[in-house]
């Protein structure tokens, strides 16, 4: 039923989302699974111990009290015989209790440290294969996916190591009890055991009969919570657009669902107990019967019978939580195919395998006829050649979806170029490893991403040993300072899920602050300072001169007053470079340029166009 | 307690014929279940009176056990299906209230709340609550029925082995009940730090371009190994602290076993009795049928002594998860409804803040004695620094929070007065913070109007510029968007998210700087279509833009919250101050270069 999927880095939505249930048993999985115990050898091997013997003292105990009851009942030779015996019984009984003890406290300690290990290593690997994915998987895959692969599907594993392996204990068990019965008296062992086949069959039939109700039930509980996350994350549309009742009726439809597929579920797995407790009794039945007539016979002693019975009790135990653990075994093998498609998919992007250092650079960044397309069959860039000086402040202009954000997500390396090259002080980036290179950029992204921690923490991010006083400088150089002095704690208020206790102009500028705070050579904004005002912005321009002195910065602006000073502007339109040159020269252009400008004035554009070519008729041609 | 009562009260109130039948069937269960041991003991003796080999007796005992047991199953089953279903109907009522509670619970409320911690009240402690429903509401009368009905059983048969064997119930049960309390607490601490790893690793995926921008996999990677050692040395813990218990509890079970193997044995034997001349034996005092009977009444104690642990369990669970949920239902959002709030028709949008203040958590006023007055069809800019609390004037237009002073009012009606979703229908606004569904494109933008056609969907469409990108997406408005908006440009999720607000049709349009990631020109385009969307509406509009603060009526200019000037784009400009900084720091530049133009132009003209 499980089928892999190639890694082609896609989770979404593939034929094994839809896999709720495997087979019973994917020697794939478990033989992958089991590499993840290798390191654990020594619990293991404990495990096994302490489950070998917890059975087997287990077995031994109705012996001994059939023995014992042989002795007491049939003793011949009267009281005093069987007084000493009577107490070696239950000497017996005693060590065999205390060794029942150990072995079974040794098997339990030892599963738990095992399970907890190769969990938390399956875990942490995980964590660290979706680092090293590249950007383009994580445009790909939703995060709610990949989160419920790390979340549920382990958590499937977690119940099939915790209750697997007990599984396999029960399964021995069962085995060892069967045996011993036969070796005690085989008429009467294969006549009490005639009965399994009987439960066999209806075992396979009911689980044949459930599974689809018990499949529906998980798709149904997953399909309540989902609907339910994403209303709690759109509660301010929810509100804004007074959708409440209708939202109600849609998640009651849900919730409905569930209950009546739960409800079913019920009904089918309290119908298996008349059946298994009927046939405990039938079986029991067969011992008295049966039992009763080859002891009669004088092939069987009466201590036996009692010991029979013992173990036709315990023998039924275990079958009643074997028919749930059958589900849970399907429901953990495609758990398990779906974390290792995950674990499977080879990141796009890695570095070379003879990739160097980049050393510290001067800054200076080539774009060598670079072309690049999400797709293959879309390009967003087209034969873009561009140099930028050390420590050039250069500006990137254009209509939304120009592809000013792609451009310098290649200089970074969130996406490799398709065709040409990008060059820092001469090294292609592609040849560096992405740690050094991705070490001396920085990054203002143009929607600010804050974590629940403190301020200082979010401006710190990934440079812990950054000291307050450079957190500070950070802040102070942004205009974040005064503000953040402002709330109660300081640089140490802890931020809510997102910065939601922030405005948006303020969570942008911690973000600016994070960047600055990395001491990058190359800094890059990309729409830093969209919800912050002019003023705002000026006086953050101003504190910035010093911080960005000698260092190369790219910005990309809509408010075109942002910019008007920057050493290189560069217009893009439809992945193409159309103009560059600095302000004057772009306005005396009098082109693209030129026409946005003037639309920052929000008047018709009349005054500025010098020339022949009209600006209207520039801005139809541009239209998007 | 009262926390369990009001579960129980929950259960009583809609289900009381479900539970009784599960009673029923409890305390049936209870009763054959009793049967079996005596029945297997009577066997016993019946093959041990010796010499009449009475084969007949035997048949006849195995169809009681055989009558025993079926009719047990059946009350298996009752017990099984009652308890399961009633719990389930209890959890369905919860989610369907839980759900709709907080999707009325004010913002000040989600400000403040993790989309986890929710998820796990709605998850996790409604599966506390259904557990307690199942096992302490119901099966509670089993184990209660079972351990009664196993001792009075136990004491009818015989006193003295009766007292050795009951002697470990009371400390195993206390044990079993006191280990499941420290159980507890250290399963919650699991869950607490299982709760921060999963926060870790939802913030870092959902930030993994912030992740990839400073390079920082390995310091992502060290934070969550932190966390994820946590959280399996404190599973191991508790595991561990479970597996002795569990051990202790079998070894004393097995222990009181051998206890009565020794004593009931001695018994046995003392009480034997052989006749002289037959050979056969008599037993005057326990026979090894009842000695067998104690046997299996112990394995039949097994179970509800372990199951008191659980049902502890599940009662302190109950009551912390029951907690937890009623501290959700019961919430009185600051924000509610007038039992007689009347329902507002379509106002004209005359809008008046009078002496309004509010402060967040206590903290500092976040706005301070603002007083505004807009006439109907006004068009109202505000500017002003981020944090100068531009988007909370906004958002206490539609009660997204209440004001701690004044009032607001709406065609001269106290906001208050109106019904919640009468005031929002007529107020729409596009929010800073963008949130799309998952779904298609025209299911996003009909969001807030389900009835809307597809011809009306294009409308807002083309009005927000969006129309042209659509129509060239493979799909077009059936393309799935999601996750935030992913696959959407900033720029593009602002005008879908205007497109959703047009789409209803307000009388009262709020936009929050919803064009900030729109170039001009595009911007220019949507102005233009708003335009005449906006003729005959009030309009607020937030914006960092001058080019948008043109058409404005008049102008708020926000510092630290409070309003420090208003007036006209020239009266602003004429008065100086912080407006005409602003303006200055955005248009002055441009001003220099227009007058440069005109010099070059004059330069020009002089060397013609
Ligand atoms: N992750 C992505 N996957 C596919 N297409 C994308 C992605 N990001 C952007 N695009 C497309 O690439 C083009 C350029 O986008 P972008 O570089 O973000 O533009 P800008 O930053 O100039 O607004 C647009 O047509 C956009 O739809
Ligand atoms: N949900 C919130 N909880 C606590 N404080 C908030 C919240 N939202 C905003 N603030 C604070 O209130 C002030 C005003 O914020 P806001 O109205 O969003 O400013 P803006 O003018 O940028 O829109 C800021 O100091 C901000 O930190
Ligand atoms: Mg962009
Ligand atoms: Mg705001």
């Amino acid at each position: 039923m499980t089928t892999r999927v190639s890694g082609y880095g896609h989770l979404g939505r593939s034929a094994l989302d839809d896999v709720l249930m495997g087979n019973l048993y994917d020697h794939g999985v478990v033989m992958r699974l089991a590499k993840y115990a290798l390191p654990y050898k020594f619990w293991v091997a404990t495990s096994f111990i302490g489950m070998a013997g917890h059975i087997v003292t287990m077995v031994m105990q109705p012996l001994i009290i059939g023995w014992a009851i042989n002795n007491f009942v049939d003793g011949v030779t009267g009281a005093e015989a069987a007084w000493g015996n009577l107490e070696i019984a239950a000497i017996l009984f005693i060590i065999n209790v205390l060794f029942n003890m150990l072995f079974n406290f040794m098997q339990l300690v030892s599963l738990a440290r095992l399970t907890v290990n190769v969990l938390h290593d399956l875990r942490t690997s995980m964590f660290e294969h979706l680092q090293n994915q590249a950007t383009s998987f994580y445009d790909r895959n939703e995060v709610g996916r990949i989160m419920s692969r790390i979340q549920n599907d382990v958590f499937q594993l977690q119940e099939f190591m915790d209750v697997g392996i007990t599984t396999i204990g029960d399964i021995m068990m069962l085995l060892f009890i069967a045996g011993t019965m036969i070796y005690l008296d085989p008429l009467l062992g294969i006549v009490t055991l005639s009965v399994i086949p009987f439960l066999g069959a209806v075992l396979i039939f009911w689980q044949k009969k459930s599974r689809p109700t018990f499949l529906g039930v998980r798709v149904a509980i997953s399909a309540v919570n989902g609907n339910l996350q994403e209303n709690v994350s759109g509660v301010r549309v929810t509100q804004s657009t007074n959708r409440q009742d209708k939202n109600l009726t849609n998640f009651n439809t849900l919730n409905q669902t569930h209950l009546n597929r739960t409800i079913r579920a019920s009904f089918l797995s309290a119908s298996l107990m008349p059946v298994v407790e009927t046939l405990t009794v039938v079986s029991m039945g067969l011992v008295v019967v049966v039992g009763g007539v080859r002891v009669f016979d004088g092939a069987l002693e009466i201590g036996f019978l009692v010991a029979f019975l013992i173990y036709v009790q315990r023998f039924f135990e275990p079958i009643r939580t074997l028919t749930l653990q059958y589900t849970m075994f399907q429901r953990a093998m495609a758990s398990g195919a779906r974390i290792f498609e995950m674990l499977d998919i080879s990141p796009e992007m890695k570095d070379k395998p003879d990739a160097h250092t980049l050393p510290p650079i001067r800054g200076e960044i080539v774009f060598d006829d670079v072309c690049f397309g999400y797709t293959s069959e879309e390009q967003v860039l087209h034969n873009i050649n561009l140099t930028i000086q050390p420590g050039q402040n250069v500006a990137l202009v254009g209509l939304t979806g120009a592809g000013k954000t792609s451009l310098v997500a290649l200089m970074h390396r969130f996406y490799d170029v398709t065709g040409g090259s990008i060059r820092v002080d001469g090294y292609d980036v592609r040849d560096v490893t992405r740690e050094s290179l991705a070490g001396q950029m920085s990054m203002v992204l143009q929607e600010p991403y804050l974590y629940s921690m403190s301020i200082r923490d979010n401006i710190r991010y990934a440079h812990t040993e950054a000291t307050h006083e450079q957190v500070e400088a950070a802040a102070r150089a942004v205009g974040a300072h005064e503000f953040i002095m402002e709330l109660e704690h300081g640089y140490d208020s802890m931020l809510q899920q997102r910065g939601n206790n922030l405005s948006m102009g303020q969570r942008q500028l911690i973000s600016f602050a994070r960047a600055v705070v990395a001491d990058p050579r190359i800094i890059v904004l990309d729409e830093a300072t969209a919800n912050i005002d002019s003023r705002t912005e000026k006086i953050i321009q101003e504190s910035l001169k010093a911080v960005l002195r000698g260092r190369t910065s790219v910005v990309i602006a809509h408010r075109l007053s942002t910019i008007t000073s920057a050493d290189v502007i560069v217009v893009l339109d439809h992945g193409h470079i159309i103009e560059t040159g600095n302000h004057r020269e772009l306005l005396d252009k009098g082109g693209l340029y030129a026409a946005l400008y003037a639309m920052n004035f929000g008047e018709p554009i009349t005054t500025h166009s010098n020339g022949s070519d009209d600006v209207l008729s520039m801005l139809g041609r541009v239209d998007i | 307690m009262p926390t369990i009562i009001r579960i129980v009260g929950l259960v009583l109130k809609k289900y009381k014929r479900r539970l009784t039948m599960g009673y029923i069937s409890v305390f049936g269960a209870a009763l054959v279940a009793l049967a079996v041991p005596r029945i297997l003991g009577e066997s016993v003796d019946s093959v041990l009176r010796s010499g009449e080999r009475n084969v007949e007796a035997l048949w006849l005992l195995a169809l009681a056990l055989l009558l025993a047991g079926a009719a047990r199953g059946i009350f298996a089953f009752g017990q099984t299906y009652f308890a399961e279903s009633t719990s389930q109907k209890v959890a369905y009522d919860i989610r369907n209230s839980f759900y709709n509670k907080l999707q009325h619970l004010s913002f000040a409320f989600h400000d403040k709340q993790n989309t986890g911690d929710l998820m796990s009240r709605a998850t996790a402690d409604v599966e506390g609550v259904r557990m307690f429903v199942n096992m302490g509401a119901v099966r509670f009368g089993f184990v209660v029925a079972m351990i009664v009905g196993i001792a009075v059983a136990m004491f009818m048969t015989d006193v003295t082995l009766a007292l050795v064997s009951l002697a470990f119930v009371p400390p195993l049960g206390w044990r079993a009940i006191d280990t499941s309390r420290g159980l507890r607490r250290k399963w919650m601490e699991v869950q607490r730090l299982t709760g921060e790893m999963v926060t870790t690793m939802q913030e870092n995926l959902s930030g993994m371009r912030v992740v990839k921008a400073f390079s920082a996999e390995k310091y992502e990677q060290q934070k969550f190994e932190e966390r994820a050692i946590l959280v399996r040395e404190a599973t191991y813990i508790a595991q561990r602290v479970w597996a002795r218990n569990f051990s202790v509890m079998n070894f004393f079970f097995l222990g009181a076993l051998a206890a009565i193997l020794y004593v009931g044995g001695n018994q046995v034997v003392d009480g034997r009795v052989v006749d002289p001349f037959t050979g056969e034996a008599r037993y005057t005092g326990l026979t090894p049928g009842e000695l067998t009977a104690f046997i299996f009444y112990m394995g039949l104690l097994t179970m509800p002594v372990r199951m008191m642990g659980w049902m502890v369990n599940s009662f302190s669970r109950a009551i912390s998860s029951g907690q937890r949920l009623f501290q959700i239902l019961d919430w009185e959002s600051p924000v509610y409804e007038k039992p007689d709030a009347m329902e507002l028709g379509r106002v004209r949008g005359a809008i008046e803040y009078k002496n309004v203040s509010l402060s967040y958590e206590g903290d500092a006023h976040a706005l301070e004695e603002i007083n505004v007055s807009i006439a109907a069809g006004q068009i109202v800019a505000l500017v002003g620094r981020p944090g100068s609390g531009k988007t909370t004037f906004a958002h206490l237009l539609p009660r997204f929070y209440d004001p701690t002073g004044g009032e607001i009012t709406i065609d001269g009606i106290d906001i208050r007065e109106a019904t919640l979703e009468s005031l929002r229908r007529n107020i729409g606004i596009v929010q800073q913070d963008v949130f799309i569904h998952t779904a298609t494109i025209a299911e996003n933008i009909a969001y807030g109007r389900g009835d809307a056609s597809e011809g009306d969907i294009r409308e807002v469409a083309s009005v927000a510029q969006l129309h042209e990108f659509i129509s060239g997406l493979p799909d077009q408005y059936d393309t799935i968007v999601g996750e935030r908006g992913g696959g959407l440009s900033g720029g593009q999720k602002q005008r879908l998210s205007i497109a959703r607000t047009i789409l209803m049709n307000p009388p009262v349009l709020v936009l929050d700087d919803s064009t900030s990631s729109v170039d001009a020109h595009t911007e220019h385009l949507v102005q233009e279509g708003l335009e005449e969307i906006m003729s005959g509406r009030t309009t607020i509009v937030v914006t960092n833009r001058l080019s948008a603060i043109r058409n404005a009526d008049f102008i708020l200019v926000f510092r630290d919250g409070s309003i420090v000037q208003r007036g006209t784009h020239e009266e602003l400009l004429a008065k100086g101050g912080e407006y005409l900084s602003l303006y200055e720091s955005q248009l002055k530049p441009m001003e220099e270069a227009a007058l440069q133009e005109v010099q070059l132009a004059g330069e020009l003209e002089g060397s013609d």
